[in-house]
């Protein structure tokens, strides 16, 4: 074998040792990388059979501080939507913390806990006691605006609490977690067709002969006004408004 | 200062060298100066005659024969001296009388500095490994990511205020390397320089060269010794407050998250990056019994690859066959090193890097001048700017120095 020969083959393995193994590293975070430039797109999703409410999800560009600040969002906190290209480590925040930054916690996974500034001390003490349980997936910051006590949000989804409810937050801790980061990582599983895609203006199906009860309880957890639901005979579903 | 090159006086001021070999070259030195001048392999040869008892005449026939031709044993001698290797010095011990700054390590006793190496620290170091490993292993929420690095709301104090936390870990992990020189009993320097494009803290161990291979590990791996006890002392403290048995503030409990994740950037890196001559690259080369294991194996993977120019056909030729016949395998570990050093990038650099790139392209293109998001994202800038080409302006100015002889 000639010196040029082998020089070629030391070449080509090294190069294709190099290809393949950076490759593989790159493409396992390459929709990381990439969402950390462009920010996050995925289609809605209604889970019913989830903790707390499905809502929209609305563009979720980065966008600068200065831009954030003419951002609408289509809930209180927000749960998608216009984000700093930053994030926040998850941990105990005794001052709000901007709409920005939440919206990139939950863009990787995490659970915003947020409360009012009335909260009851021993409801914030059990509260903090769960993000330190949790550390790893909740922020806890409060939120001055709030008109319920407690809020918790996960991307395009949100819970409203009137009181500290244990069960309750660490059910929507458990099931949403690790549910959406930069896109969704996981089925709900939540039978056919709950999760089925948000349309806009959204539909919610298979509630075709629903009564009342069902008509409320969907209303309920889209955050719509009780009564705005109906039965949808063109799409044998049933449809706001 | 001029030195008699005759009898006793040569003699004793000779005594006073240690010789090392680095890499193809080799280092003469005074620890107590802290002076070093790099030699070719014949001016060693021709010290290390002189220190065994030889004239002065015999010595220079003895470098001539090495170096294949004639050599000036006086004037070889004399240019040391010019280089203040003979300068007078009351004793090794003494530095102060010199007038030199004196280096506050060099204070330290070896008597002192091996109760950090004993038994009982060894113990120690291996407890805390323990912990760091039972930790990560039996409490996942407790492994770092790259999030850590945002524990504040503002990324542009939360970056400034871990510049002196990460300053200090890592002139930390320096001093521990330096404190098992000094328990070796032989002088270290301290010095800020660069590795690759980063830069970095560096710990001069030229000296231990002159201990035998086996005392040597104590202090290649003596900085990630003291990082895994710093690892576990912070890892039990935030262990602690998630199992309520101590009350912190918030933002400690995230200082403690980042500081947890340089500590564990910085071991994986010394793990990693042995193709940048890293601890792990010192262990193994040590281990292997080579001493130029980094130039060898890069210039058999050069030649291998590209081939060689005849300067580097020439080094290579010189590197002892043993060094030679590892390096034909040794390339194996670069590969392995420069895959490490991308995970480690992709899972906790790069991420951070590019929302911190993002945020402040965005913040300076469109937020207005005398915003804070502007100035903050300027600043930000300015120190990126000073960490990516920092390391090259300081290697810049050392190829001067070390042209315009100011720097040996």
């Amino acid at each position: 074998m000639t010196g040029t020969v082998r020089r070629w083959l030391w070449r080509v393995g090294t190069a294709t040792c190099l290809a393949v193994l950076l490759g593989t590293s790159f493409v396992s975070q390459w929709r990381l990388i990439t969402a950390s430039v462009t920010g996050s797109v995925a289609p809605d999703r209604v889970s019913s059979c989830l903790p707390g409410t499905a809502v929209p999800i609305l563009p979720s560009p980065h966008v600068s501080q200065a831009a954030i600040a003419s951002a609408r969002y289509n809930s209180t906190p927000p749960t998608s939507g216009p984000h700093f290209p930053f994030v926040i480590a998850p941990g105990i925040y005794p001052d709000p913390i901007p709409d920005g930054l939440a919206l990139h916690a939950m863009e990787h996974g995490h659970i915003v806990v947020h409360y009012a500034a009335g909260i009851s001390t021993p409801d914030l003490e059990a509260l903090r006691r769960l993000a330190k349980r949790y550390s790893r997936d909740i922020v806890l910051a409060p939120y001055p605006s709030l008109s319920t006590p407690i809020v918790l949000t996960a991307w395009a989804r949100i819970d409203r609490l009137t009181g500290f409810d244990e069960s309750r937050v660490t059910t929507f801790v458990q099931r949403l977690r690790g549910r959406y980061n930069h896109g969704w990582t996981r089925p709900d599983d939540c039978g056919p067709g709950a999760g089925s895609a948000l349309a806009a203006p959204p539909v919610v199906p298979v509630c075709a002969g629903s009564d009342a009860a069902d008509l409320g309880r969907i209303a309920r957890e889209n955050g719509w006004p009780v009564g705005s639901v109906g039965c949808c005979p063109e799409c044998a579903g049933c449809c706001r408004g | 200062m001029p030195v008699d090159t005759t009898g006793s006086p040569l003699h004793t001021a000779v005594a006073r060298l240690v010789v090392g070999r680095d890499g193809g070259d080799y280092v003469v030195g005074r620890p107590d100066l802290g002076l070093y001048v790099v030699v070719p392999e014949p001016g060693a040869v021709l010290i290390t005659a002189l220190q065994a008892g030889a004239g002065l005449s015999v010595a220079t026939a003895r470098a001539s024969e090495v170096a294949g031709e004639e050599v000036d044993g006086v004037d070889f001698i004399t240019g040391l001296g010019a280089a203040g290797l003979f300068e007078t010095v009351a004793t090794s011990g003494n530095p102060a009388s010199t007038g030199r700054p004196v280096r506050w390590i060099e204070a330290v006793n070896p008597r002192v500095a091996r109760l950090l190496f004993g038994r009982i620290a060894w113990l120690g170091y291996g407890l805390a490994a323990a912990v760091v490993i039972a930790v990560f292993v039996l409490r996942p929420e407790l492994r770092p990511t790259f999030e850590d690095v945002w524990f504040l709301p503002d990324p542009a104090a939360a970056l400034l205020f871990f510049v002196p936390i990460g300053a200090f870990l890592t002139a930390l992990h320096e001093m521990w390397h330096w404190l098992a020189g000094r328990a070796l009993g032989v002088a270290a320097v301290f010095r800020v320089s660069r590795r690759g494009v980063f830069l970095v803290f560096e710990t001069d161990l030229t000296q231990i060269v002159t201990t035998p291979r086996r005392q040597r590990y104590a202090a290649y791996v003596a900085g990630v010794c003291i990082d895994c006890v710093g690892l576990a002392l912070v890892l039990t403290t935030r262990l602690a407050y998630r199992q309520e048995l101590i009350d912190l503030p918030p933002v400690l409990d995230r200082v403690l998250g980042v500081v947890v994740l340089a500590q564990v950037t910085s071991i994986c890196w010394q793990v990693t990056a042995v193709c940048l001559r890293n601890d792990g690259y010192a262990v193994l080369a040590n281990a292997l019994g080579c001493h130029n294991l980094y130039r060898a194996t890069w210039l058999t993977t050069k030649d291998r690859l590209f081939g060689l120019r005849d300067a580097e056909t020439e080094e290579l030729a010189q590197i002892s066959d043993h060094d030679r016949r590892v390096a034909r395998w040794f390339g194996i570990t670069y590969l392995a090193s420069v895959l490490g050093m991308v995970w480690l990038a992709l899972s906790f650099a790069v991420p951070s890097l590019i929302g911190l790139a993002m945020w402040t392209w965005r913040s300076l293109t469109s937020a207005a001048v005398s915003s804070a998001p502007f100035w903050e994202s300027a600043a930000l800038l300015a120190l990126l700017a000073a960490q990516a080409f920092g390391p090259a302006l300081l290697a810049r100015r050392e190829r001067l120095a070390r042209r315009g002889g100011r720097l040996l």
